[in-house]
């Protein structure tokens, strides 16, 4: 067996443990939904604000597309937190992750399907801000969690593919380091969870 | 100077600093809400050395200033010094040094880039020739140095001497002038007397610097071993200081490893049954030193890197964003920021790339030690990210597909609108949501002590009322010399029939006895909440 292979088996039970381990922090709740109220409470809070503010200023700025728009951002974002993917890949998960990414966006994978499920999971967040599917969490995170473990260990497949170099082998020695520190060392307690 | 001036290549740059110059420059008296406490007791350390030569303390012409339990460095102290005599003892002249030195940041990344661009390839200079133009609107625009730079704060000066150095260093690789290394290495030393950061950042810099000379023929070994001489002799003070109980009273006040600085332990979700956690304060216990450490370390480390911080809301130090819908950078650079990584990841470059980036990871190193993330501390990573967001600029443009014109044409819309609503909240909301974080009741509770004082025999001001009161009153009356009490404070026998006024929180029990309503402080306000109460004993 090729030692990549190794790494990859070992980058999936790093996976594993962590979806073991760190569960409790990703419970979706807050900062990953938009919700109607709240926007319109925040609109609210916005134009009374505006003290002494001509009222066509105030509708410009303030104004439930902006709200919408900024409010789908700050939800969006949080689906690729560094804390968020460190919690479900562990940091050689997100390195793998972030290489995924970099590989397709420079054009080095020419593959259209790997494409399109690159695509994809950019806009997997979207079904969970918008809370289009209701259902349990443990089958939520099928959706939300197992499409950015495959392509991180796409990533981390693609760049243990690149030509050996001094600055690659440093890579991978210390992202080899931090598998094997999470997986001996973190605990519940050790954990990247922010809320 | 004038040369550069006359050369019509250099006209949009100008118009640049003209713009980043009014961002700053502009209300910056009143906005922020007046001076905080770290800012006034810059303001009259410089005002007290002008006056008699000393420092609050009564220190001549020190080179630490004492100050909140702490020392302060010198530099931007004696820098105010000139704006004091120019534009009196105010807001202004306190933080003009931090409006001048981030307008010339500006300037100075924009020689920087012109330097270093000039090293590199024909073909990657010709592709990226507009980088240095577009870097420095972009950090001319970016609301975390207009933010920065529109307080007193010793960072923005320190960026600002750490680009001067950046830009010598580089002009001495492009002229291989001994002076352009002896002036690079000066003001590399001086932005570590200028801010705690420094004190790392300039010896990792040096040092990157004394490597590459000793490695490449530039100049004689002679030479170079004179110059290591010459920096490690600015550095001993420093160095004496760094080492004394002065000098690391700072850092263990910030330190991330002395303080418990573990996150509060997340309540379990409800998806799932809850396990039990142990409490922050037990695991400090319970984890050995050499697996907590370098967690800690790691996490503060990857918390600069929080798109959550970057694009959406800081989480730490109030004073230290600009508004509560904002973040350090613009949501519209996001796009650009990532696209601008993968053209630098990709390009193959001798120098620009290992810059950025050596500047990019090492600043958070250097923050992580501390508690994090502080913008503050990690104001200079502005720079490589202003530089990044330039270069995804440049490369989309040269994309020609129609998609790719209609997302850019989009995201420039989009740019320019959150810009303008930037502006706004800065202008209109700020005041009202902020101004208790900033020192405006503190001017106003001396100003109208100073308009009673006349009347009354003794001030008297309860400590509790507000932190570091003290310096405030000196900074805008030091005629004054109120007496500071605690709350439990009663009056004298002897002062029974004198006339006292008494400054404190709003009292809800009359219990001292004979108290008589002066005056309700408030905040400029539409809620006008009462800081404040004026009591006549």
């Amino acid at each position: 067996m090729k030692f990549r292979y190794i790494i990859l088996i070992l980058l999936m039970i790093l996976f594993a443990y962590l979806l073991k381990t760190h569960l409790l922090c990703v419970d979706y709740n807050g900062n990953f939904h938009y919700s109607s109220h709240v926007a319109s409470f925040h609109l609210n809070e916005l134009t009374t604000g505006d003290h002494q503010v001509p009222i066509f200023m105030v509708r410009f700025f303030h104004n439930k597309i902006s709200v919408l728009l900024l409010d789908i951002f700050n939800r969006y974002i949080q689906f690729f937190n560094i804390f968020y993917l460190v919690n479900i890949l562990g940091i050689a998960g997100t390195f793998g992750l972030l290489y995924f990414y970099f590989s397709l966006f420079s054009q080095k994978i020419r593959n259209k399907f790997i494409r399109i499920f690159g695509l994809i999971i950019l806009l997997l967040p979207f079904l969970e801000i918008f809370q289009l599917i209701k259902q349990a969490f443990l089958l939520k995170i099928t959706y939300l969690f197992l499409p950015y473990q495959i392509a991180a260990l796409l990533g981390f497949f693609f760049f243990l593919k690149q030509k050996k170099t001094v600055s690659y082998t440093i890579c991978f020695l210390l992202l080899l380091l931090t598998i094997g520190w999470t997986i001996v060392f973190q605990n519940d307690a050790l954990s990247f969870c922010t809320t | 100077m004038f040369k550069f001036i006359k050369q019509k290549q250099y006209i949009p740059i100008l118009i640049v600093i003209v713009v980043a110059f009014f961002l700053r420059v502009y209300q910056v008296d009143r906005l922020p809400p007046g001076l905080y406490d770290d800012e006034v007791s810059l303001g009259y350390n410089a005002y007290s050395l002008l006056t008699h030569g000393k420092d609050e303390y009564g220190e001549k012409f020190p080179l630490w200033f004492k100050a909140f339990g702490e020392y302060k460095l010198p530099v931007y102290i004696y820098a105010d010094i000139i704006p004091i005599v120019i534009l009196g003892k105010n807001e202004l002249a306190v933080r003009f040094p931090s409006v001048l030195f981030g307008t010339l940041t500006i300037l100075f990344l924009y020689l920087f880039l012109k330097d270093l661009l000039s090293l590199e390839r024909k073909a990657l200079k010709s592709k990226l020739h507009n980088i240095p133009l577009i870097s420095s609107f972009i950090l001319a625009i970016t609301p975390w140095h207009i933010h920065f730079s529109r307080g007193a704060y010793e960072s923005v000066v320190a960026v600002c001497l750490y680009m001067i150095g950046c830009w010598q260093t580089t002009q001495f690789y492009k002229k291989k002038k001994i002076i352009s290394l002896i002036l690079s290495l000066s003001f590399f030393i001086l932005a570590s007397y200028t801010y705690n950061s420094f004190r790392i950042l300039t010896p990792i810099t040096l040092l990157i610097i004394f490597y590459s000379l000793f490695n490449k023929n530039y100049i004689s070994k002679k030479t170079v071993f004179l110059i290591v001489i010459y920096a490690i002799l600015l550095h001993i003070p420093l160095l004496f200081f760094t080492l004394s109980s002065q000098g690391y009273t700072r850092f263990l006040q910030t330190s991330t490893f002395t303080k418990q600085s573990l996150p509060p332990v997340p309540s379990p979700t409800p998806y799932l049954s809850p396990i039990s956690r142990p409490t922050s304060t037990s695991l400090r216990f319970s984890t050995p030193d050499f697996i907590a450490y370098p967690f800690i370390f790691l996490k503060n480390y990857l918390s600069y890197f929080s798109l959550q911080e970057l694009f959406i809301k800081a989480q730490d130090n109030v004073r230290f964003y600009s508004s509560s819908e904002f973040g350090f950078l613009f949501r519209w650079q996001l796009p650009f920021l990532i696209f601008g990584f993968i053209i630098l990841l990709r390009e193959k470059s001798k120098i620009l790339k290992k810059t950025i980036l050596g500047i990019l990871f090492a600043v958070p190193a250097v923050g992580a030690i501390t508690i994090s993330p502080n913008a503050l501390r990690a104001l200079l990573l502005n720079i490589p990210l202003s530089i990044v967001i330039a270069i995804g600029i440049q490369s989309i443009v040269q994309y020609k597909t129609l998609w790719v014109k209609i997302a850019y044409f989009g995201i420039i819309l989009f740019g320019v609108y959150e810009t303008a609503l930037y502006s706004h909240m800065y202008i209109s909301h700020y005041q009202n949501t902020h101004i208790v974080f900033w020192g405006a009741a503190q001017k106003k509770i001396v100003q109208e002590a100073t308009f009673y004082s006349k009347n009354y025999y003794a001030i008297v001001v309860d400590e509790d009322l507000m932190q570091n009161e003290k310096i405030h009153f000196l900074f805008y009356n030091d005629k004054l010399k109120p007496l500071f009490v605690s709350g439990s404070w009663h009056k004298p026998k002897e002062w029974e029939k004198k006339r006292i006024l008494y400054i404190s929180y709003p009292l809800n029990d009359k219990t001292k006895a004979k108290i008589k309503l002066l005056k309700n402080i408030t905040l400029d306000t539409p809620s006008k909440d009462v800081v404040a109460q004026f009591l006549e004993l």
